[in-house]
This record gives C-alpha cells, sequence and structure tokens, in this order.
C-alpha cells in the first residue's frame, strides 16, 4: 500500500522540485522523508555530506532514513540504476509497500558533470515502472546550470514546490519525444589523435589501446577501455554503416577513444541503459556491458554519423 | 590471434578444450562449435580452459552459455578455468556467473569432485 501523493500510482512516482535556498531545501525534503518514516516505509537519501547533516540535523529520527554513503552510487547513469534496482529488490523482499529515494544526480553545480544524466533521468521513467518507489530529485537553482533545470524540467513528470503544491510538468518528454543534452566536446578532441585505425578489427582496436594506455592508466581502467570499445566496434563492423573508425587521443593520464560509423546509431535514445532482461540481442548486451564499466560513455548522434566516445583516467582539465 | 584448439586432452571423464587468448565476434563461434563437439563426445566433465584467455566479449560470454545448456542437457559436467580477473568480471556483469561454474584456475577445476560451481 502507497502512501502521500503516490496513494495509487504504478511504478516510479518521479518529482523533481526546485529551491534557492537551504530553507526550501528543507521544505521539499522533510515531509517527503518524515512522512514516509511515520509510514514505516523505506526511506533512501543519496546526498552528498553537506545535505545529508543538513537533512539529520532537520529529522526527528534520521536513524530510520538510509543514508547511502558509496560514492560509487552515482559513478556512472547505468550503475545507478542497476545499484538502486538492487536496494529495491532488498526491500521490496522485505515487504516494502512504498520506497521513497532522494539523490543529486552530478551537474557542474555539485562539482560533478552531467554528460549522460539526462539520459538516466528520463531512463527511470520506465526502468522502474514496476517497483513501487517514490523517487523525488530535488535542484538547487543557485548552482545548477540552466541546461539541466532544463533537463530536469523535462524528465520529470511531476513537479512539486516548496509550498508543497504539485503540478504536472507542462515540458515533461516521455521516452520516445526524449531528446538528450549534447555530449559537451572534450579538448582533445581538437587535436590529431594518436591513432587513427579505419575498418579494424576490434582485436586491432584493443591492441592499439593497450598500447596506449599501458603507461598512462591503471589497470583497472585500461581493462575497462579496452572491454567497452571492443564491444563498440563490433557494434559498429555489424551494425553501422562503413567505415568504422577508431580514433584514439591520450595525455599523460587520461585516454579518449571515438568509435565512429556513418550509420544513424540505436534508435533507442536509452539504448546501454535498460538492462537486458533474458535473451537481449547482442548489440545491446554489448552497449549495455560497456554502460556498466566505471568509465565516462557518450553516444553522440551527428550528421555524419553515430559515435561511441569512451574516456578513461583523469577527469579533463 | 590464436586460433581455438580442439580438445587437448581427453579421458573417458573429462575433456579439456583450451580457449585462445581472445575470444570475439572473429572467433566465438569457433570457440562453441569446438565445446559443443567436446560435449557431444560424452565424456562426464568438459573443462573450458582458459587459463590463457585475458579477453572475452559478449559473444565469447554468450558461447560458453551455449555449452553449458548443452552440457546440462546431456548430463555432462562443464566447468570454466579463469583465472584473469577481467574475463571473470565480464562474466558476473553479464549474470552468466549464476550458471557457469567458474573456477581460478585449470587445477582447481580438475580437482573439484563434487560436480558443481566453486564458491
Amino acid at each position: 500500500m502507497r502512501t502521500g501523493a503516490a496513494r495509487g500510482h504504478l511504478g516510479h512516482f518521479h518529482e523533481t522540485g526546485f529551491y534557492g535556498s537551504d530553507a526550501e531545501f528543507r521544505d521539499l525534503i522533510v515531509p517527503f522523508a518524515e512522512e514516509g518514516i511515520a509510514a514505516g516505509e523505506p526511506v533512501i537519501i543519496g546526498y552528498d555530506d553537506r545535505k545529508s547533516a543538513l537533512l539529520r540535523s532537520w529529522l526527528s529520527d534520521p536513524s530510520a532514513v538510509e543514508f547511502i554513503a558509496d560514492s560509487g552510487l552515482y559513478a556512472t547513469p547505468a550503475r545507478a540504476i542497476t545499484t538502486y534496482r538492487q536496494l529495491f529488490d532488498f526491500h521490496l523482499a522485505m515487504g516494502a509497500g512504498q520506497i521513497r529515494i532522494a539523490g543529486d544526480v552530478p551537474h557542474p553545480g555539485n562539482g560533478g558533470r552531467f554528460d549522460g544524466w539526462d539520459r538516466y533521468e528520463c531512463a527511470i521513467n520506465t526502468v522502474w515502472h514496476d517497483v513501487p518507489v517514490w523517487g523525488l530529485c530535488l535542484y538547487d537553482t543557485a548552482t545548477a546550470p540552466a541546461a539541466v533545470l532544463d533537463a530536469a524540467e523535462r524528465t520529470h513528470p511531476l513537479i512539486v514546490s516548496p509550498s508543497g503544491r504539485r503540478q504536472p510538468s507542462r515540458r515533461y518528454q516521455d521516452v520516445s519525444q526524449f531528446r538528450g543534452l549534447t555530449a559537451a566536446p572534450d579538448p582533445l578532441e581538437q587535436l590529431a589523435p594518436l591513432v587513427e585505425l579505419t575498418d579494424g578489427t576490434p582485436a586491432d582496436a584493443r591492441h592499439a589501446l593497450m598500447r596506449i594506455g599501458r603507461d598512462r592508466l591503471g589497470q583497472a581502467t585500461l581493462d575497462n577501455l579496452v572491454i567497452g570499445t571492443s564491444e563498440a566496434v563490433t557494434n559498429a563492423l555489424l551494425y553501422g554503416r562503413p567505415p568504422a573508425t577508431v580514433r584514439i587521443w591520450a595525455t599523460s593520464d587520461r585516454i579518449v577513444i571515438h568509435v565512429h560509423d556513418h550509420g544513424s546509431g540505436p534508435a533507442n535514445p536509452l539504448a546501454g541503459l535498460i538492462s537486458p532482461a533474458g535473451i537481449a540481442p547482442d548489440a545491446e548486451l554489448g552497449l549495455w556491458l560497456a554502460h556498466q564499466l566505471d568509465i565516462d560513455i557518450a553516444l553522440i548522434y551527428g550528421d555524419d554519423g553515430f559515435i561511441v566516445r569512451l574516456r578513461g583516467g583523469a577527469t579533463p582539465g | 590471434m590464436a586460433e581455438p584448439q580442439g580438445p587437448a586432452v581427453s579421458t573417458a571423464a573429462t575433456a579439456v578444450v583450451t580457449l585462445p587468448a581472445e575470444i570475439d565476434m572473429t572467433n566465438a563461434e569457433q570457440v562453441e562449435t569446438d565445446l559443443l563437439a567436446a560435449v557431444a563426445s560424452e565424456v562426464a566433465t568438459v573443462v573450458a580452459d582458459m587459463t590463457a584467455t585475458w579477453f572475452c566479449d559478449v559473444r565469447g560470454v554468450r558461447a560458453l552459455v551455449q555449452a553449458q545448456k548443452q552440457a546440462a542437457a546431456s548430463g555432462a559436467d562443464f566447468r570454466l578455468a579463469v583465472p584473469s580477473s577481467s574475463v571473470s568480471r565480464v562474466m558476473t556483469i553479464l549474470g552468466a556467473d549464476a550458471v557457469l561454474a567458474i573456477y581460478p584456475g585449470l587445477e582447481q577445476a580438475l580437482a573439484d569432485g563434487s560436480g558443481g560451481a566453486a564458491g
């Protein structure tokens, strides 16, 4: 049995809210958490230290709330979807009637990068269609860039105000209408790549990457890039339009890879994020696997084809 | 890239199939063919020796799962020797570790008399 505004709703009840001060943040998050605690529902919070400390100071019983300390929760969009799903499965097995979650996706306003998180906010409207989740995604209007706030309005069917008033988002786009933000360009892309391979095999790309990455990246990151690049090259060769070109750029501590073909890329805007339950085509499974690794992946649709961009190592400076 | 090899060791009880260093779209089908041939030889246990395998993509894992299904259908035990943490992690992410009996080395795969997965 679900409680509060989500009573009677099937699946993920996905709200956003905007605040410009700690007081407005409190007005949005405290009723959400307190009502959940009172109803005996799991309340899961994925905030940074400062916001978690604020919330603890406001709650009547902070110990009733599950604060996720794991900083890897929001490492990548696909990882967040998978991690939350495991948490939901656990709480449902324990008999929860509704699960309340509130977290902060990374964006420049909180020191992170928003690339790919607009797709996440869109994806979780459908990937949790079978779970009684109430997700409250609050955005700080003082720090979040306009493009982030715009994406929040387009990916949340509901908006709640600090006064508690709820209304449908007039700008909401479901998956079929959703247009993701273009990934921010990487400065290395302006330079000539160290390696350019045209219509090579996945093994050619793996070997080139290992040669370049050996002295630049840790083994785990390099392994992840090799796995992701190999799947992207395989998809480009089998499902894209030739020629397929792999370009690799590198500095002393990071690597950027483009896998480019002249096709139109996957039609599904959520490609790679949706867990391919059961027997999925290999192309989807490969892209999903690549998204599960702790590397930065962007799907870039352009006039001259489709690019899977993979990045590993230090954050671009 | 090394080509897949057929059963390297075959006794009445166990067949060991040595898999190549890298498994991807270019040779996954051959890997599956070799493993299915070993399963069809009616031994009690088939061990896929992935000691030299440092890379295995989605298609490779699919081939291994197919061999496992065929082995189960014919009552044979199918085991994998996978020392590479990168390879076993791909299997785990894909959920294949739930159906495959994965051992950290060939000795362990050959030694297990339980007929079940390690761990």
